[in-house]
């Protein structure tokens, strides 16, 4: 691109001109070094919590506990339907026993 | 130490092969990093990043390029990566303020570079604020080039692109700066 066409962007680059390099803080390696050692020991308390948190390990589980709560869950329905079920029929029996069903006129 | 014996002590895991890499390396990384941030603790947080990453991969260093190209290609990522999370973090910060702490507010007059001369200081720093909205292949390609002063051959060796897309880069962010600094001054009367 011509330099003449972007006249206001050259008069601040040559603010650059004769810039220094900045330079890292103080001790820089030592604090590198601090940090190395924080995160190996930081790592190595992750890898007890990495092998049961792997995305697999979670998502079985989770297959697993929705899998058992399904099942509970339908259960719970089988046994209320077969419970209302002996329900009617004791009513009835009950019913049929005392001869209820027969209407009377007087 | 040269560099073979640089590459190989590090490789064995020398404790004084890093400490002379660090000693070499630290204070033009840093430059870089700064110059792409503008914030000097991010910068400090990628530069040790950077080495952190050299000592942990350098058995994977391949030696296409010189140890100096990969390091600095290391720490643009790390510099490009700390951009796109405070990017994330502005989002973030804007959709669910009480959630996310607020982003650290940069200088209203924009970012002071320590090395600039006092005289020039106030330039720079506009200049800096316009190349901070640059895209950010623009703004590293930029960054490196004409802010850094690095010639094009060894910076389409750090961002891995040809020489036609670097000029492009620089040719786009150009046009790019040109207009941010015109609307720039247009608000300013």
């Amino acid at each position: 691109m011509n330099k003449k066409n972007t006249p206001l962007l050259d008069e601040h680059l040559e603010s650059l001109k004769g810039m220094q390099a900045a330079e890292a803080g103080d001790f820089f390696y030592t604090r590198l070094r601090q940090r190395m050692v924080a995160d190996m020991q930081r790592n190595a308390i992750d890898k007890l919590w990495r092998f049961p948190l792997k995305p697999v390990w979670t998502v079985s589980l989770l297959v697993i506990l929705l899998g058992v709560n399904g099942f509970m869950l339908t259960q719970q329905f089988r046994n209320k339907h077969i419970s209302s079920n002996s329900n009617n029929s004791a009513i009835k029996n009950f019913a049929e026993s005392y001869d209820q069903t027969v209407t009377t006129t007087y | 130490m040269n560099e073979r014996e640089l590459i190989e002590g590090l490789r064995q895991g020398e404790e004084p092969a890093f400490r002379c890499l660090v000693e070499e390396y630290r204070n033009r990384i840093f430059h870089t990093v700064l110059n792409i941030l503008q914030d000097r603790d991010e910068a400090e947080d990628a530069a040790q990043e950077t080495f952190i990453q050299v000592f942990e991969s350098i058995k994977n260093f391949k030696e296409e390029s010189s140890l100096s190209t990969w390091i600095y290609r290391i720490a643009t990522r790390k510099a490009l990566d700390k951009l796109r999370r405070r990017k994330t973090r502005g989002r973030l910060h804007q959709l669910l303020p009480w959630w996310m702490p607020q982003e650290k507010k940069g200088d209203e007059q924009g970012f002071q570079h320590p090395g600039i001369q006092a005289e020039n200081k106030e330039k720079a720093a506009v200049l800096f604020k316009a190349i901070s909205n640059l895209p950010e292949k623009q703004r590293v390609a930029f960054t490196l080039i004409k802010v850094q002063g690095m010639n094009y051959e060894e910076a389409c060796k750090i961002l891995e692109q040809n020489i036609k897309a670097v000029e492009s880069l620089i040719t786009r962010a150009r046009i790019n700066l040109q207009k941010s600094l015109e609307n720039y001054y247009n608000r300013s009367k």
